[in-house]
């Protein structure tokens, strides 16, 4: 029972990225009928702006310490973050500390403004070309982004570390009821399926309760119509591209302390959200979200060693096989609307 | 930095404490040393690639390098076959002087069996002979033959395996792998990973609460059977109190004596060029180049028959590792395997490791024959 | 041809529609219509079915199909032809779509709200549900709930909401009870008496015919007659050969 609701667990964090992840292609997807292959390089680059912010707080300059000693025997240069100098050293010590967090302050306009120029640069040209062009297009594109952090960042993957609050694990288990030390789960990971849930509801009240977002249903739900009410709805889709970049950005955000960032970590993630938003239905943000969730558990659980023994090699398919299921029975997917991607 | 110092150029390095004395600065047989490099991405296809380049295009007569035991293998072959020498850099796995062991190829790099034979004495000693294993591997051939190097030796001590689960290569976040170790009757958890593998799990395994907790009446415990102090950075202070082995420390010779001469010089060199101090996978680079280089001046010849001549049964000193050979039947460098431990306070990013015994080369050396594999004749290639 | 010579030739009334042909794609539905609206007129566009009179109204509302490739339509002096579909709505145009086109996830009131966002408005709130008070019943419904005639009240209170100088309808009255056709019938005298030009494109050509001023009827893409509507009432072999009536 234990093990099952420690899978539950670990499928709920893993599968809040997806979910993200796929909320963001729905929405791209939705509103400007664009396929995006280069919304996971979104997710990495948003990881990538942790980790950038927190090389900037870090910035120092060196102090030789002649009281210490380095390796070869030469007194010790310490670097000194330059935010010491200007916010005392514990003030210092507490942004530096917090600066996964913090983060997102700082990606939030760098992503809105990566998805615009990304939409306005590239993506709009490519609207009413097939599906397959903008796969081509998005996938080259997602590609040279890998290359381009690669090369600045280097292809070692680059740890970011959790506020020291959230460093650790707590007892799960003792907090429902259970016997203490059954179930132990880190914090900062709670923290995040927390942070996906209020980002995704976010999403969902801003296009639930206010005009613009009201503008934007109505353009997901029939383009034609709105544009004879006189609405210019491109502009609007135009923003939605940037607000889809930034949810992708901060899933990436928040999930460095979680798997320390790569290059290849958008491409990762690219290919389970693509087969995540076709299982949730094309279209459907509902469905993204709980068809991210969904196949998160479920890839959890086919890690489970007796799973693996049972059905060796299992863990690596079972989401491609569900899908395989899923499209067979119910093309349109779980919660798509009928006729779209059915013909 | 070897090229530097074969051609005569910086402090020398090790060429002051190699106990061969073929080599004075001048090149090899009085030529000058130049060399290419290529990322092999440590995958074994895009490895070929580049070595199979750089013997074509370049005209490369030896290679060497690469971090994976998948690139050492099969680079290994590609050089057989084109008729140069390879010497292995970074491989750690069996098969490269095992199952796939090839003529033209030498490794200085010891392998998993000896890790096994080296760890698992001193776990026994530490925490005891009854314990209960459970094995995370990671699935290619280094895994493999780590796993069953670490379960054979503990095993014959008195441990049990209670489960040794595979995890794809590329994977990045264990957390699903990690969570069920706790409850499942195991009290050491192995981590047969290397590099970013290996920073992942510890710290999945970490985070997860292993290393607090109690399982079996006992502490539980994680073993890395393979360390080097770059993934211990990687894993910060996840690594204390953590055992492992590695062929080389940077502080060897300070902390172990004079038998490991060669080190500080190479520590000093290596240092003041680059600015940190080396690790085992630079040591192990740095010392194949040399000994090509030497093996050819003995041999007087370029020629890749006479370099292995030179190199079979070649017994060395003052590379930093003690009285090593060079064994004929695989080349295989037999030599001492250092048991390390992570430092619980650690007094620098470098510092992390701490040696907690060291293994004579005579109770990890192991019958060739038990890999199987055929060298082959040499292949002077064209 | 300049600028103003093609407006005082092309275009002599309110709403000009000058030699306009449109395709879907290959096929070439409008080949060659023109037409001429007053203000405050309403013009009966009839003929049989697959004559191009919905293809007609989609591409003076500038819609992406049919494309229009050859022609012009001026509107009040202004040049609609090379407006898009949303500039051709805040200058004037409103199209109440054949399938009405209500937004599904929308409530009644939320529709109408979306009419109007874009510049000029028309009508408040209050004054479409006293014009339909089923629909200030249902404000809060969602709107794709409603039924056939409810749904065609929503589109045209839609319509009214923008300050309109055109108003196109495609068949209104498809398939409404007549019950309810009567009451549609009261709500577009309603817009006559307000001097709202209006095109209006029906099947059930006798009641659109009552209803209109003048009326042009197209056969396979082409205008076959352009007159008041009294004469197509009293000529029975026009009807017959172009409306099947």
């Amino acid at each position: 029972m234990d093990q099952i609701i420690l899978q539950v667990l670990n499928g709920l964090d893993k599968g809040s990225a997806y979910a993200l992840i796929a909320l963001g292609l729905t929405l791209i997807f939705g509103t400007l009928g664009v396929v995006n292959f280069a919304h996971g390089a979104l997710f990495m680059l948003g990881a990538f702006c942790a980790i950038t912010f927190s090389r900037i707080l870090s910035l120092s300059h060196v102090v030789i310490d002649e009281t210490q000693k380095d390796f070869l025997g030469n007194p010790l240069k310490v670097d000194v973050p330059h935010i010491y100098d200007w916010f005392g050293e514990s003030a210092g010590q507490a942004i530096i500390n917090w600066s996964v967090p913090l983060a997102i302050l700082f990606a939030i306009p760098v992503m809105i403004i990566i998805g615009v120029i990304m939409e306005r640069g590239l993506i709009k040209h490519f609207y009413k070309r097939p599906h397959a062009d903008q796969i081509l297009v998005t996938f080259g594109l997602a590609i040279v982004l890998q290359e381009i952090v690669k090369y600045y960042f280097g292809a070692n993957q680059i740890p970011n570390p959790a506020p020291e609050a959230f460093i650790g694990s707590f007892d799960f288990g003792a907090a429902i009821g259970l016997k203490a030390g059954t179930i132990i789960y880190p914090y900062w990971r709670i923290v995040y399926f927390c942070f996906a849930m209020l980002l995704i509801g976010s999403v969902f009240a801003f296009l639930q309760f206010t005009t613009f977002g009201m503008v934007v249903r109505a353009g997901m739900a029939d383009r034609e119509t709105v544009e004879l009410l006189g609405i210019n709805i491109d502009k609007r889709f135009t923003i939605m591209f940037g607000v889809a970049a930034a949810v992708a950005g901060l899933a990436g955000v928040m999930y460095t302390p979680i798997n320390p960032p790569n290059y290849h970590m958008g491409m990762d993630f690219l290919v389970i959200s693509f087969v995540v938003v076709v299982v949730g239905g094309m279209g459907s943000l509902p469905g993204a979200v709980a068809a991210g969730l969904l196949l998160g558990i479920l890839e959890s659980f086919a890690s489970m060693r007796q799973v693996i023994e049972a059905l060796p090699g299992i863990n690596q398919v079972v989401i491609y096989l569900a899908a395989i299921v899923i499209l067979l029975t119910r093309p349109r997917g779980l919660m798509g609307r009928k006729g779209v991607m059915e013909d | 930095m070897a090229v530097e110092h074969l051609n005569g150029e910086g402090d020398g390095g090790m060429l002051q404490t190699f106990s061969s004395k073929a080599l004075d600065g001048t090149g090899i047989l009085g030529k000058k040393v130049e060399y290419v490099t290529g990322d092999t991405q440590t995958k074994p296809d895009a490895a070929r690639a580049s070595a199979r380049s750089m013997i074509e295009k370049d005209g490369a007569i030896m290679v060497t390098g690469g971090s994976s035991s998948g690139v050492a293998v099969a680079v290994q072959a590609l050089c057989q076959e084109a008729g140069i020498i390879f010497m292995a850099g970074l491989t750690h796995s069996n098969d490269t002087t095992g199952k796939d062991k090839k003529a033209n190829g030498f490794r200085h790099f010891f392998n998993s069996y000896m890790t096994g034979a080296a760890l698992a004495p001193v776990l026994a000693d530490r925490y005891g002979s009854d314990r209960k294993a459970y094995h995370l591997t990671a699935d290619y051939n280094w895994g493999y033959t780590t796993e069953e190097a670490v379960r054979n030796s503990t095993e014959a001590l008195g441990w049990e395996t209670v489960a040794a689960v595979k995890t794809p290569l590329s994977q990045t976040d264990f957390s699903s792998y990690v969570a069920p170790v706790l409850n499942s009757g195991a009290d050491v958890l192995v981590l047969n990973h290397y590099g970013g593998n290996m920073v992942n799990s510890l710290t999945s395994a970490v985070e997860f609460g292993l290393r607090a907790a109690q399982a079996n009446g006992k502490n539980f415990e994680i073993v890395v059977p393979l360390y080097s102090r770059l993934m211990a950075k990687g894993a910060g202070k996840n690594v204390a109190g953590i055992f492992g082995t590695t062929g080389w420390h940077w502080s060897l010779e300070n902390t172990a004596g004079s038998r490991y001469a060669g080190t500080n010089a190479f520590v000093k060199s290596f240092g003041e060029k680059y600015g940190f101090p080396p690790s085992q996978a630079a040591h192990t680079c740095y010392c194949q180049t040399l000994l090509y280089a030497d093996a050819v001046q003995r041999g007087g010849s370029f020629n890749p028959c006479s370099v292995i001549e030179a190199l079979e049964g070649f017994e060395f000193d003052g590379m930093g590792n003690g009285p090593t050979l060079y064994r004929a039947e695989d080349h295989q460098c037999i030599k001492d395997v250092l048991v390390v431990r992570g430092k619980e306070n650690p007094a620098n990013d470098f510092d992390l490791l701490e040696l907690v015994d060291v293994t004579p080369a005579e109770a990890v050396t192991f019958d060739p024959a038990i890999f199987g594999g055929e060298l082959g004749s040499c292949n002077p290639g064209a | 041809m300049s600028g103003n010579l093609a407006l005082e030739t092309h275009a002599p009334a309110y709403l000009s529609v000058h030699d306009i042909h449109a395709y879907y794609g290959e096929s070439y539905i409008v080949q060659g219509v023109s037409f001429n609206v007053h203000e405050g007129e309403i013009l009966a566009l009839l003929g049989r079915n697959g004559a191009g009179k919905t293809s007609t109204l989609r591409t003076i509302a500038r819609l992406d199909n049919p494309e229009l490739l050859k022609g012009e339509i001026w509107l009040d002096h202004k040049n609609l032809h090379s407006m898009k579909s949303y500039e051709a709505a805040t200058n004037g145009i409103a199209l109440v779509p054949e399938d009405r086109r209500i937004i599904s996830g929308l409530s009644v009131e939320e529709n109408i709200q979306l009419a109007q966002i874009a510049e000029p408005v028309g009508w408040g709130l209050d004054r479409i549900y006293s014009l339909f008070p089923r629909l200030g019943e249902r404000r809060k419904q969602e709107g794709t709930t409603l039924s056939g005639g409810e749904q065609q009240m929503l589109s045209i209170g839609r319509a009214l909401a923008r300050d309109i100088k055109v108003l196109l309808l495609d068949e209104p009255y498809e398939g409404l009870a007549p019950v309810i056709v009567d009451e549609i019938e009261k709500t577009l005298n309603v817009i006559k008496e307000q001097g709202i030009t209006t095109v209006i494109v029906e099947q059930n050509a006798v009641r659109a015919l009552e209803l209109a001023d003048r009326s042009v009827i197209l056969d396979t893409g082409g205008v076959v007659f352009d007159g008041t509507a009294k004469e197509v009432l009293d000529n029975s072999e026009l009807r017959a050969e172009y409306l099947a009536i």
